[in-house]
C-alpha cells in the first residue's frame, strides 16, 4: 500500500480539485482508501458525496484550571508559563487565560499543592464515510481550536489502519496549506507526495518552502503545475526547479475557469468536464502510476 | 484601527486584498504627517505579502525558543518526559530518548519533569521578523523557519514588535492572516477591530466563510465584511450567506484572467487597475463607516 500525499504551500493552487480527480480516477483500476487531512478548512467532502458511517469525537482540547480554594498564591504556574496565559489579579490570585493557554500542563505538573485540574473539551469530530470512490476519512476541526496536527494524526492513523484492513493499494491524502503542526503530521509515513504549485510569484516562493519540509522528512516530491500558462517565464523557471531539485513534473494544468465553475456541481472535476479538460489529469495519473 | 484579512479557505485572495487595500490607504494619508499605515503579514508559514510590496528592510529580529537537549549520558529512561510532553515530541525507543524538534511547542515542562536533570535547554532560532518600508506604507513579515512547525509564537512576536499597546487614532493596521481557522488565524485576530473576510463564490469559498464568520463570533464579537473575490457566476451562494449573518458584502473583484496574471508577476491591482485605487479608497471608508457606527446590535 502506497500513501501519497497531496500538498501545496501555498493555498488555492488546486490541491482539492486534483485530490478529488485522482479518487475519481485511481478508483477505477485500484482499491483506494482517502483521507482529507485539511482538517480546518475540509473541503474534499464537498466533491465526493460521502455517506457517514461512523462518527468520532475529538477530544485534545486542554486547558488548566486553577482551583481558587487551594491555591496558594505561589506563583509558581506564572513562572513556568511560556504563553503568557497566567495572571495574577489585584487580590493576588492567579487565573487562567482560557484563550492563551496552550494546553501544555506545565503549570499542572509544577503546582505544589495540585490546585490545577485539566479541562478537557471536545474541539472536533471526525468521520469515516462512504463515497463512491472509496471509503473517506475526514475530520471537522472547530473554528478555532488547536490541535489541527494531533486530528490529522488521528484521521491518517484510522486511515491508514483501514486501508492496510482492507488491502488497499493507495491512501490518498489531501493536505492542508502552509508547512506548519499539520502539515508536519500529514507528511509523517507518507512514500511521496505530489506539490501543486503555480507560475506566480507566491506560488514559486511557497513552492520553494514546501519542498523544504519534503526533503526535511526525507519524502520523495513530484510537482504538478496548475494554471500553467498564465505565466510562462516562471512556468519555465518552476520546470527547471522540478529538474534541479529532484522533483520530477507529473503534469500541468492550464488556467481555466471552467474548471473553478465545475466545483459548484460537487464532483470531480474529470465526472463533469469533458476530455480537452479530463486528459491533463488522466495524464497525470498515468505518470503518478508509472513513478510511485 | 487593526483590520485583519481572513478567509478560511487558501488562495481567495487574502493577500490581493490586503496589499492592495494598505497600499492605498498608504497612499491616501501620504500627506497626513502623523499618520502611518502598516501591513503585517501574519502568514508566517506561506508570507507572501512582500512579493507585491517590495518593501526594503531595514530591521530585523530573530524568534528565538529554548528548545530541550538531551543528555544521553545521564538520561536513565524513565520516560518522564514522554509523559508530560502534550506535543509528543519525545518518545523512547531502544532503550532512547528521541527528540522530534518539529513536533516541539517550547513549553520547558520536559526540563522542570526531568528526575534526573539530564534535559537542558539551548536557545534556537525559530523565525525571523523584519520590518520596513515601501514608499509610504510599512512594512513588516514573520517567516517560520522550516523544521519547526508552530507558527503562533512567530505571528505573537511580530505582533509585539510592530503594533504598540495603545494604538493611536491615526495608525492603521492591515494583518494578513493565514489559511484555515485554527490557532495562527485566532492569534491574527486578537486585538483586531475589524474582521474583513474575502471569499470566492465556490461550494469551497463557502464552507470555509462560514468557519471562519464562526470564529468571529464565537471568539471576537467584532464587526466584519465580506469581499467577494473571483466574482461573476456563483455570487448568490454568497450573497444568500450574508444576508441571513447580515454581514455586509463590501467589495467584489471579478473572475479574470487579467488580473490573475498581473497577480502572477507580483503587480498590485491598483498598479496594474488604475479604477481599482478608487475601489480600495471605497473599501476602506465603508469600513471606517462600520466602525464609527459601532457594532450592530444582536
Amino acid at each position: 500500500m502506497k500513501q501519497i500525499l497531496v500538498i501545496s504551500g501555498k493555498g488555492g493552487t488546486g490541491k482539492t480539485t486534483l485530490s478529488g480527480a485522482l479518487a475519481d480516477l485511481a478508483s477505477r483500476e485500484k482499491q483506494i482508501v482517502l483521507a482529507d487531512a485539511d482538517v480546518d478548512a475540509a473541503n474534499l467532502e464537498l466533491l465526493l458525496e460521502p455517506e457517514k458511517q461512523e462518527t468520532f469525537s475529538f477530544n485534545a482540547g486542554k486547558t488548566a484550571v486553577i482551583d481558587q480554594d487551594i491555591c496558594t498564591f505561589c506563583g509558581r504556574c506564572e513562572e513556568v508559563c511560556r504563553f503568557e496565559a497566567v495572571e495574577q489579579k489585584e487580590d493576588g490570585s492567579y487565573i487562567i487565560i482560557e484563550s492563551m493557554c496552550e494546553g501544555c500542563l506545565s503549570c499542572v505538573h509544577q503546582c505544589p499543592v495540585e490546585a490545577i485540574d485539566v479541562v478537557v473539551r471536545k474541539s472536533g469530530e471526525w468521520h469515516r464515510s462512504l463515497t463512491l470512490y472509496g471509503t473517506l476519512f475526514h475530520a471537522l476541526l472547530y473554528p478555532g481550536e488547536e490541535n489541527s496536527g494531533k486530528l490529522v494524526t488521528q484521521i491518517k492513523t484510522a486511515a491508514k489502519k483501514y486501508a492496510d484492513d482492507n488491502n488497499a493499494d493507495i491512501l490518498l491524502i489531501d493536505g492542508p496549506p502552509g508547512i506548519g503542526c499539520p502539515v508536519t503530521a500529514a507528511c509523517q509515513g507518507v512514500d511521496a507526495a505530489i506539490i501543486v504549485s503555480e507560475p506566480t510569484v507566491s506560488g514559486r516562493h511557497d513552492l520553494k518552502r514546501v519542498k523544504q519540509v519534503t526533503d526535511f522528512f526525507h519524502i520523495p516530491s513530484f510537482l504538478v503545475l496548475n494554471k500553467s500558462d498564465l505565466n510562462l517565464a516562471i512556468r519555465d523557471e518552476l520546470i527547471d526547479l522540478s529538474k534541479t531539485t529532484d522533483m520530477p513534473l507529473l503534469g500541468e494544468i492550464p488556467y481555466e475557469e471552467r474548471i473553478i465553475y465545475a466545483q459548484a456541481q460537487g464532483k470531480p472535476v474529470t465526472q463533469t468536464l469533458d476530455n480537452t479538460i479530463s486528459k491533463y489529469f488522466s495524464d497525470i495519473w498515468e505518470k503518478i502510476k508509472n513513478h510511485i | 484601527m487593526i483590520i485583519t484579512v481572513a478567509s478560511g479557505k487558501g488562495g481567495t485572495g487574502k493577500t490581493t486584498i490586503a496589499t492592495n487595500l494598505a497600499r492605498t490607504i498608504a497612499q491616501a494619508r501620504k500627506a497626513e504627517i502623523e499618520s502611518t499605515t502598516w501591513l503585517i503579514d501574519c502568514d508566517v508559514e506561506a508570507p507572501n505579502a512582500a512579493l507585491f510590496i517590495h518593501p526594503t528592510f531595514k530591521k530585523e529580529k530573530k524568534v528565538e525558543r529554548l528548545l530541550p537537549v538531551i543528555h544521553h549520558d545521564q538520561c536513565a529512561g524513565h520516560g518522564v518526559c514522554v509523559d508530560v510532553c502534550e506535543s509528543n515530541a519525545l518518545a523512547i525507543a531502544g532503550g532512547k530518548t528521541l527528540f522530534f524538534k518539529e513536533l516541539c511547542h517550547a513549553c520547558g515542562s520536559c526540563v522542570l519533569n526531568c528526575p534526573e536533570g539530564a534535559i537542558r535547554e539551548t536557545s534556537e532560532m525559530i523565525g525571523l521578523l523584519q520590518q520596513g518600508s515601501s514608499d509610504s506604507l510599512r512594512f513588516a513579515q514573520g517567516i517560520l523557519e522550516i523544521g519547526f512547525s508552530s507558527p503562533t509564537p512567530i505571528i505573537r512576536d511580530l505582533k509585539k514588535w510592530i503594533i504598540p499597546q495603545e494604538t493611536q487614532p491615526n495608525s492603521t493596521y492591515i494583518l494578513d492572516a493565514s489559511p484555515g481557522t485554527a490557532c495562527p488565524v485566532v492569534e491574527s485576530f486578537r486585538g483586531a477591530d475589524f474582521a474583513l473576510l474575502v471569499t470566492e463564490p465556490t461550494p469551497f469559498g463557502l464552507h470555509d466563510l462560514k468557519l471562519v464568520a464562526e470564529l468571529i463570533f464565537k471568539e471576537f464579537q467584532i464587526p466584519s465584511g465580506i469581499v467577494i473575490n473571483k466574482s461573476g457566476r456563483g455570487d448568490e451562494i454568497i450573497e444568500q450567506f450574508a444576508v441571513e449573518k447580515d454581514i455586509p458584502i463590501l467589495m467584489r473583484v471579478p473572475l479574470s484572467r487579467d488580473i490573475a496574471e498581473a497577480y502572477a508577476i507580483g503587480t498590485l491591482l491598483v498598479d496594474a487597475f488604475p479604477q481599482y485605487k478608487a475601489k480600495f479608497n471605497g473599501l476602506h471608508k465603508k469600513i471606517s463607516e462600520i466602525l464609527q457606527k459601532g457594532l450592530p446590535k444582536q
